[in-house]
């Protein structure tokens, strides 16, 4: 299966330049339904779901391999060469924005610019010098909490997925569903998110960065914002004022114009 | 009374819910609250502000998210609200609420999305339910930690249809997800080989109509999971309503498992063959010591002083005799040396030998046999010899095994060449060639393999399939090894190399021990339960007219005999290890109870050299002053014997 099929992914819009629209952790492409159609008639627009998200191909989960962000990094490699797609300006929310940074780094001149919604390098606090917002109790407690209710997919869901008779039927329906994830992967893939250092990669951007933030953000907590300023002197940060980790989703014509801004001013070729 | 429902500044009157409504909502056992669409809180009924220990009012225009633990935000922000935003309402989501006092609360999250954007949010507590749930999270966890698939099977009229439950191993093992195999079993039955699918199915119909659990041993398709694996599937049948089978059981991969199991096996095996093997040739080389020890025995006595009194060809007859007797002697010490280790022999010892001497030799004793099957041996040209350096027992063994080989192997009438040229700088190449059927690689591959007879075992051709592999430890411990040269049908040609000396070197020839006629006397005592070797003893020791032999058969016996009245104390002990009622050294220890005997010195008349006592330190921790092996050394025996009885205290009873 190539990659196009393996991470669903759907093109969209007018344009040469593409943008890619990459969701974060917990959700699938279907959250940027209220920013990215702004961009059809700019852009090529390219929205895809992660491995164990939407209408990803469950088979292609790799314990190994998505055992760490940089195995998520490869399939977006692999989707921006499957869709042989250069100069593109990856919009990455949440550890999709850590994703896109590793693709940028390992995969130049596929990604010419990088706009980061609300991200994060390390959510586990680094005593003294980074405090990400997370101790490890707040992890394991999450990794908990996500098992606790996937138990209800399991428990409910799925078996109603499967009654007598209608069993296909119900099952596209639940694939069809919104922020549909896969229970054993999403587990893993808040691991690898949540423990993970992805600092390093972000230093090493070489390329015009935009960072996104919200003036109140649980996940994602002033300490970070402060050490993003210190350590992407190239990027441009922006906030916007609000409470909340999804603003393409709470505040999408901000975000949309934000990402107009840096994609005008910014210094990729056209 | 409740206080009227507090809303956020500038939200229309009309989003507000209605007074009535609001009064029921203060009343509900649950919390009910209402959200901006940015997760600001618009309104908040009583007993939500009661559940997070808030003041009347005090929740409003606060973000919804603060009232959660960490770990619920994460999920409320990356799963939660998306999802709400873009499907309009969640139910039953598990989420954790932050209390005044630190700990958490879990609770049930509702909501739906209003007309005017707002979302209307219910919580319900969950204390008892969150005690279920963390029981059936600890079965799941168990289930998908290990590492099999634990599953349960619904099959209706014998037919598997699909998987309700299989746990997350299902993944690893058949590459399907749970989801998958409870649509259709044949998400799973569609990974195995068609063999096995076809056992399995045949076994889950069996077991449905006995009620009978199933364990049987699967193997997955190529290309499926760990590829072309082995499983083990077991389960039990469970009869339901309508001809409804559940069947609850676990598939694991065993492929490592059974590897180990039959790595086991071979070794096992492997040492089962090898102590069989190591025990036979033991107890074949004690079994052979004594016929030898009448045969070797005797043959000295008769060749005694030069053999006097015997007729040329009979002193002739009887050289063959001795050199037969002692090649074999050597052979079984051979023997033991292979089951020993296997490998190596003791050091041989290199000294200059006269090479031409040495073929002859080797070729006179191959004479009968060869003359037997009408083969012709030639030896090396007349007019030359060489020195070399070798052990005299292996050069002899290698080329008698290569010769006999030759005679063996050979087509009647053929012909056998020894001879030798020069080899390698400093060394002698000495080659047995023969006219027989040659060998094929895949013989060649096997030649040196301990009792492999090469299909030769399939003819009337007697053998042991040792010789070779003697002869290459032979040529090897004299720094050589067995090179063969072969062509179908036409013959084969072994050889091998030997160092060459300086012919100055060679020790004078034929230095033979003298042994004195010394006066020696005094009663032997011989305890033996071998006719032959008593015979042979005492022809020995009638060479020693002054010592007078007693014999007994049995550790009884020999007590029966020194308790005889008038018995003659003997001078010396010679015991034989195994007796019938006993063993040499428990018998020395009770002879030596009797004072007359209490210093006699004693012998240790063996042919066991494989067992403990082997070592002479051994011997002479259980009181023995020397062991002599069968087969006896005349000569050096009877030099013993008057050492002893010379050194032995006075005879005080004789």
């Amino acid at each position: 299966m190539d990659a196009i099929q393996r991470s669903n992914v759907v093109i969209r819009g007018q344009g040469t330049r593409a943008m890619v629209f990459a969701h974060g952790f917990g959700c699938d492409q279907n959250m940027w339904r209220f920013v990215a159609p702004a961009f059809e008639a700019t852009h090529r627009v390219v929205l895809f779901d992660h491995i164990g998200c939407g209408l990803s191909d469950l088979q292609a989960f790799d314990e190994r391999r998505h055992g760490q962000l940089c195995g998520w990094a490869q399939d977006v490699i692999e989707v921006l060469e499957a869709a042989d797609l250069h100069d593109a300006i990856f919009v990455g929310h949440s550890v999709s924005a850590t994703i896109g940074a590793i693709a940028a780094n390992g995969a130049p001149g596929r990604i010419g610019q990088l706009a980061m919604l609300c991200p994060s390098p390390r959510y586990l606090n680094d005593p003294p010098h980074y405090t990400g917002g997370f101790e490890r109790a707040d992890i394991d407690a999450l990794l908990d909490m996500i098992e606790t209710n996937m138990l209800g997919w399991a428990s409910f869901l799925a078996p109603m997925a499967m009654g007598a008779g209608n069993a296909p039927e119900l099952i596209d329906e639940l694939k069809a569903s919104f922020c549909a994830i896969d229970p054993y992967i999403t587990r893993r893939f808040a691991a690898a998110t949540f423990l993970g250092d992805n600092r390093a990669d972000l230093q090493q951007l070489g390329l015009p960065t935009l960072v996104v933030e919200m003036t109140q953000d649980a996940i994602a907590p002033a300490s970070v914002g402060r050490w993003l300023r210190e350590h992407l002197p190239q990027a441009r940060f922006e906030t916007i004022d609000g409470s909340g980790h999804c603003p393409h989703m709470t505040h999408p014509d901000e975000t949309t114009a934000l990402l107009r801004r840096f994609i005008d001013g910014g210094t990729g070729a056209a | 009374m409740n206080k009227p429902a507090a809303t956020a500044p500038g939200l229309p009157a009309t989003a507000a819910l209605a007074p009535a409504a609001r009064a029921l909502a203060d009343a509900l056992p649950c919390a009910w609250l209402r959200l901006g669409s940015d997760g600001h809180i618009l309104e908040a009924a009583r007993p939500a502000e009661r559940l997070v220990g808030a003041a009347p009012g005090a929740l409003v225009g606060r973000p919804f998210d603060e009232l959660l633990t960490l770990a619920a935000r994460v999920v409320y922000q990356t799963h939660l609200l998306p999802l709400l935003q873009l499907a309009g309402h969640t139910a039953e989501l598990n989420l954790a609420l932050r209390l005044p006092g630190g700990q958490a609360l879990d609770v049930l999250f509702y909501s739906s999305r209003r007309d005017d954007g707002s979302f209307e949010v219910l919580l319900a507590p969950i204390r008892q339910r969150r005690r279920i749930e963390d029981e059936l999270l600890r079965v799941k966890r168990a289930a998908d930690q290990a590492p099999m698939m634990v599953f349960q099977l619904l099959c209706n009229a014998g037919v598997p249809q699909r998987f309700p439950y299989a746990s997350q191993s299902v993944r690893e093992l058949y590459g399907c997800t749970p989801e998958a195999a409870a649509a259709s079993a044949e998400a799973v039955l569609g990974a195995l080989r068609p063999g096995s699918r076809e056992q399995l199915l045949a076994a889950l119909d069996e077991g449905a109509r006995s009620g009978q659990p199933c364990r049987l041993q699967l193997q997955c398709a190529a290309g499926v999971g760990h590829g072309a694996a082995m499983h083990e599937f077991v389960a039990t049948p469970r009869a339901m309503a309508d001809g409804v089978v559940l069947w609850h059981g676990y598939a694991a991969d065993v492929t490592e498992r059974l590897r180990l199991e039959r790595e086991a096996q071979d070794r096992s095996a492997a040492e089962q063959s090898a102590r069989v093997r190591k025990a036979f040739l033991a107890r074949a080389s004690h079994e052979l010591r004594t016929p030898l020890n009448a045969i070797l025995g005797f043959a000295q006595l008769l060749g005694r002083d030069g053999g006097a009194g015997l007729r040329p060809d009979q002193q002739q007859a009887l050289g063959v005799l001795q050199t037969a007797g002692r090649h074999m002697l050597s052979l079984v010490n051979r023997l033991l040396d292979l089951s020993r280790a296997e490998t190596e022999g003791p050091a041989p010892v290199l000294q200059p030998l006269a090479l031409r001497a040495e073929l002859e030799a080797a070729l006179e004793g191959l004479r009968p046999q060869a003359a037997e099957r009408g083969v012709a041996l030639h030896g090396p040209a007349p007019g030359r010899d060489e020195t070399v350096l070798a052990d005299a027992l292996s050069l002899r063994q290698l080329l008698t095994n290569l010769l006999s080989n030759a005679v063996k192997y050979n087509r009647p009438g053929g012909r056998i060449e020894l001879d030798w040229a020069p080899g390698s700088p400093g060394w002698l190449r000495v080659t047995v060639g023969d006219t027989g059927v040659g060998l094929s690689d895949a013989q060649r591959a096997h030649l040196f393999e301990p009792f492999n007879r090469l299909g030769a075992e399939a003819s009337a051709t007697e053998g042991t399939g040792l010789g070779l592999v003697l002869a290459q430890q032979q040529a090897r411990s004299m720094g050589s090894d067995i090179a063969v040269d072969s062509m179908r049908g036409v013959g084969s040609r072994f050889s091998f190399e030997l160092q060459r000396a300086e012919a100055a070197s060679l020790p004078p020839p034929g230095q033979g021990a003298e042994a004195a006629q010394g006066p020696v006397q005094g009663t032997v005592l011989y305890v033996e339960d071998n006719e032959v070797n008593v015979l042979l003893m005492r022809a020995l020791l009638a060479l020693r007219p002054g010592v007078r032999l007693i014999t007994a058969t049995s550790g009884a016996e020999a007590e029966a005999l020194l308790d005889a009245p008038g018995a003659a104390q003997p001078a010396l002990l010679l015991l034989d290890l195994n007796l019938p009622d006993t063993h040499g050294h428990e018998l020395l220890q009770r002879l030596r109870r009797r004072p007359a005997l209490a210093r006699v010195p004693a012998v240790l008349v063996t042919a066991a050299v494989e067992e403990a006592i082997d070592e002479p330190a051994a011997t002479e921790a259980l009181g023995f002053a020397e062991r002599w092996i069968k087969p006896l050394e005349v000569e050096a025996s009877l030099a013993a014997l008057d050492r002893l009885l010379l050194r032995a205290p006075a005879q005080a009873a004789d």
